[in-house]
Formats: C-alpha cells, structure tokens, sequence
C-alpha cells in the first residue's frame, strides 16, 4: 500500500513489533508485525541483512506458526562466511 | 510570523515544511484565532484557544468547550482530503487537552484515521503511531494504531 521501500517496510514493522511488545503485550499485533516481516524479507537483497532481520522476526514470533515459519526461512537463508 | 509563534506549541507534530504548506484559507482562519487570543474575547471560537493550554485556562467548561468546537473544526477538514495534516493537527490538541476522555479518545482516533490519508507514507506512519502516545494508558488505541500501521504496510 505505501510507496516504501522493502528496508523502510521492514524497520516501521519491526518498530511496530517492539512497540507491541513493548507495550506491555499486544501478542497478536506482535506476530502480525512479525509475518509482515516475514512476507517483506525476500524483498531484501542483501543476504547479510535479510539473515538479521529474520533473526529478529525468529525472536519476536509469538504463534508456533510464525515462529516456525521464521526458523524454516533462517534455515535457508545462506550465513554470511 | 506571529500566529506561528503563538500557535507553535499546538503544532509541534508538525513540520515547518507542513506547516509552510498550509493555505492561505488555513493561515487566514490560524490568523483570526490568534487575533482573538490577543484581544481576550473567549467567546468566539478562536479566541478559545487561549483558555485551552493548561497554564492558562482558568475553567474546565472553557476547556471542554474549546474541545467540542475544535473537534467541529475538525469535522469541517474530514470532507477535504487534502486537508488532513489541519485535521491532524486540530485532533492532536483535543487529545492532548481536552478534558473529556471521550472527546480525547475520539481525537486521537480521528488522528489514526486521518494518518492514513496523508501521502507521505512516513508521515502518515508516523500520525498514526502517535495517537497512543498522545493517551499512552489506552490498549486499545494502540492495538488499533498498530493495526492500522501494519495495514499502512501491507
């Protein structure tokens, strides 16, 4: 919807995934943050940074899904050497 | 400009890029109020704004007053969808100082709904965060601002 960048995409929801946390929890707006992460990640082209923002998105999943969901893309994101 | 001195710390959301950008209609309406704050007539809608900063107003019923009238302002903006950086802006002074919790929260989500209209995604991300800042003991307010970001992103 908003004429963003992927990067620009996945800051504001990472923001809005530690906001939600932060907030004393919003759980479900927490994992909602985290698979738009998740749905933005291929987007981005560096491998070094996509493999740091799933790290993050790993660390803010809050559903078995999502968190699944995140470590199966970590697995299959190649580790910078 | 004088108005902006005096209405400056209603707008500090604001950008001065934005608050250059407000027009001629919207400068002559901040003008009259600023006109009406210096010669003291509470009475005129304008006028009441002085009486809603908290250092200076002497009586919640002005307070509330200035709210509902500001929020009727506001209402006037919503039709122009050019116009939401002025509604922003109206409902951010509601939801700071207003002293009705209800006209507060109304503010606050007209300001989440109006974030959305402003072209600039950042801007608009950035309005639409703040109204849980604005009543940051609201749950709900920020469920919502948070939902409607994401939806802002998707």
């Amino acid at each position: 919807m908003a004429n963003l960048t992927p990067e620009k995409k996945v800051q504001h929801a990472a923001v809005i995934a530690s906001y939600a946390r932060a907030a004393g929890g919003i759980p479900d707006i927490q994992d909602k943050a985290t698979v738009v992460i998740l749905d933005i990640v291929p987007q981005l082209s560096n491998p070094s940074r996509r493999h740091d923002v799933l790290a993050f998105a790993q660390s803010h999943a809050v559903n078995s899904a999502t968190q699944t969901r995140a470590a199966k893309m970590l697995a299959l994101e190649p580790t910078a050497s | 400009m004088w108005w902006r001195i005096v209405l400056n710390p209603y707008f500090t959301g604001l950008t001065t890029l934005e608050i250059n950008s407000l027009t001629g209609e919207q400068r002559d309406l901040l003008n009259r109020i600023a006109i009406n704050i210096r010669i003291g007539n509470a009475l005129m809608l304008p006028g009441l704004i002085a009486k809603f900063d908290p250092t200076i107003r002497r009586n919640r019923m002005s307070a509330l007053a200035m709210s509902k009238i500001l929020m009727t302002m506001a209402d006037e903006f919503k039709t122009d969808p050019t116009q939401a950086h002025l509604v922003i802006a109206l409902c951010r002074i509601v939801a700071l100082h207003s002293p009705n919790a209800g006209l507060q929260l109304e503010a606050a989500i007209d300001i989440i709904a109006f974030g959305s209209r402003i072209k600039n995604a950042e801007k608009s991300l950035e309005n639409i965060l703040s109204a849980p800042r604005l009543i940051p003991e609201n749950m709900d307010l920020k469920r919502m601002a948070a939902i409607e970001a994401l939806r802002w992103l998707i």
